[in-house]
């Protein structure tokens, strides 16, 4: 392909940028690295997703140290978009020095010694669960496995009762996956919208302003719920989160507001539920699809060193978050002109492919050094959870792999998967 | 071979950790630091403080000869 049409197909593909599509995820790739190539730094006018803080629109960022400079500049790239239907989440969509005393106050409880000191419980769900699914010789590895071990361990380490497990899912598929390609929070949403007396769009869609009336009653539901919890464990404090985030100081000074409170447990039942369930589906899809890297993973995975840099890789390649940013100030960023209020975008997904810091990085190579990826984010804004993350998913793999090494893709059933903050809803593995 | 962490640059990753937990530790809120008296790295840690410089997602470990 000549060098100027590479380029108009550039464009065009920067023009039709919506990575909120199961649709997108067939070519993602292959658009990011032709953007990468030929407008590393493109124009979008993407419909975004205002209900997570993307509200959608002016520029993609394709290139590794393009992501890097923006995400550890946050007095200019800011976290904060303008228009979350509550309250900005807490800390997410808050920017330093506020950002970093929030930060102080959780940070403590995701130390890698602590959660270190869970991995033998971890160690016991992943096992029973996958006793359990193994009963089975085709199963919905999403719905026995990727979905409940991080959940309820997150659940568990808050202190959400378990009684309240299927609730809790519903509304986070309300909120992230009601138009994304994940049926069940389209159906949910739907629901929602029917419930509210909203029409539906001509193509049996949920319009954006019924959209956002959508996520607004939900987010009241939440918020609702979260407020009774904190009240609960205010009167009765029990051996978890809550209770431990009812008592603490902002720094040093003073107990959280009920709003802090409430804007922070509710970033971290956004961003507790569905992460690693996504990631893990993902990998585990990938496994299934390429039996030899899945061979190759058996091969290293008693060994503590290899597994350590094989995660970390699985990782990189399977990243799911984009990172949207909002420009506090006119500036010039690598020859082009960002105005206020204007949106960045940085996938991770396109960052941690860049040939120029990955050398193929479109191959999963387990022993990969350097891998300085950001799959948990870059920044002040770096996963709080990454070492519960990283404990999850090589427990996760570990021992699906011990009991279960050979299974392949159900050959009548597809996976389901999702766009934007990208994972499988249904992955469906029979026993080879 | 000496090793030093830049304070302001390190997120907490905790990748050195990983890499090399004699050398890295981390404090109270999840950051890293070189353990005191290992500055100046034992030879046979080397290869691993060399690692964990290169791993570090945010560059902010600095060795130097």
């Amino acid at each position: 392909m000549g060098r100027s049409r590479r380029l108009n197909k550039a464009v065009s593909a920067a023009r039709e940028y919506d990575p909120y599509t199961s649709e997108w995820l067939k070519h993602e790739f292959e658009t990011y690295a032709l953007l990468r190539e030929e407008l590393p730094i493109a124009r979008v006018e993407s419909r975004g997703r205002p209900e997570r803080g993307d509200t959608g629109g002016s520029w993609l960022l394709t290139r590794y140290d393009d992501a890097c400079s923006i995400l550890s500049h946050t007095e200019t790239y800011s976290s904060q978009a303008s228009s979350y239907p509550e309250r900005p989440w807490i800390p997410q969509a808050i920017d330093p020095p506020a950002h970093t005393a929030y930060r102080r106050i959780l940070n403590k409880w995701f130390t890698p010694d602590a959660m270190t000191a869970m991995e033998p419980h971890l160690e016991q769900y992943a096992g029973e669960l996958l006793d359990r699914m193994l009963e089975k010789d085709e199963f919905d590895f999403v719905a026995d496995f990727a979905d409940p071990f991080p959940t309820v361990i997150f659940c568990e380490l808050f202190g959400f009762p378990l009684e309240d497990y299927a609730q809790l899912m519903d509304w986070k598929n309300t909120l992230m996956h009601s138009s994304d390609g994940h049926s069940r929070g389209r159906a949910l949403a739907l629901a929602k919208a029917e419930e509210l007396g909203i029409e539906r769009d001509a193509d049996g869609g949920i319009p954006q302003d019924g959209l956002m009336q959508v996520f607004g009653s939900t987010g009241a539901s939440i918020y609702a719920y979260f407020g009774e919890l904190l009240e609960k464990r205010r009167k009765e404090p029990q051996h978890d989160m809550i209770s431990q985030l009812v008592v603490s100081q902002y720094e040093g000074e003073r107990p959280l507001t009920q709003e802090e409170l409430l804007d922070t447990l509710f970033l971290m039942f956004m961003a507790g539920l569905d992460t690693v369930a996504s990631a893990l589906g993902l990998i585990v899809k990938g496994f299934a699809e390429q039996p030899e890297k899945r061979r190759e993973f058996i091969e290293l995975m008693d060994d503590p060193r290899r597994l350590m840099l094989a995660v970390e890789e699985l990782v990189r390649y399977h990243s799911i978050v984009l990172l949207p940013r909002r420009v506090t100030r006119a500036v010039e960023f690598e020859g082009v002109r960002f105005h206020t209020e204007d949106q960045v975008n940085c996938p991770t997904m396109a960052a941690n492919r860049d040939p120029e810091q990955f050398e193929n990085p479109d191959e999963l190579i387990f022993d990969r050094v350097p891998n300085r990826h950001m799959g948990f984010g870059h920044g002040p804004h770096r996963c709080l959870g990454l070492h519960l993350a990283r404990r999850e998913l090589r427990i996760a793999l570990v021992l699906l792999h011990r009991r279960l090494p050979d299974y392949e893709v159900h050959p009548d059933r597809k996976p389901e998967l999702f766009g934007g903050m990208k994972g499988a809803s249904s992955l469906w593995l029979r026993k080879a | 071979m000496h090793v030093k962490i830049i304070a302001e640059r390190c997120q907490g990753h905790g990748m050195c950790n990983m890499v090399c937990p004699s050398v890295f530790k981390y404090d109270d809120d999840g950051f890293g630091y070189v353990v005191p008296g290992l500055e100046q790295v034992p030879a046979n840690l080397a290869d691993d403080v060399r690692l964990a410089e290169i791993q570090c997602p945010e560059r902010a470990i600095v060795i130097a000869q």
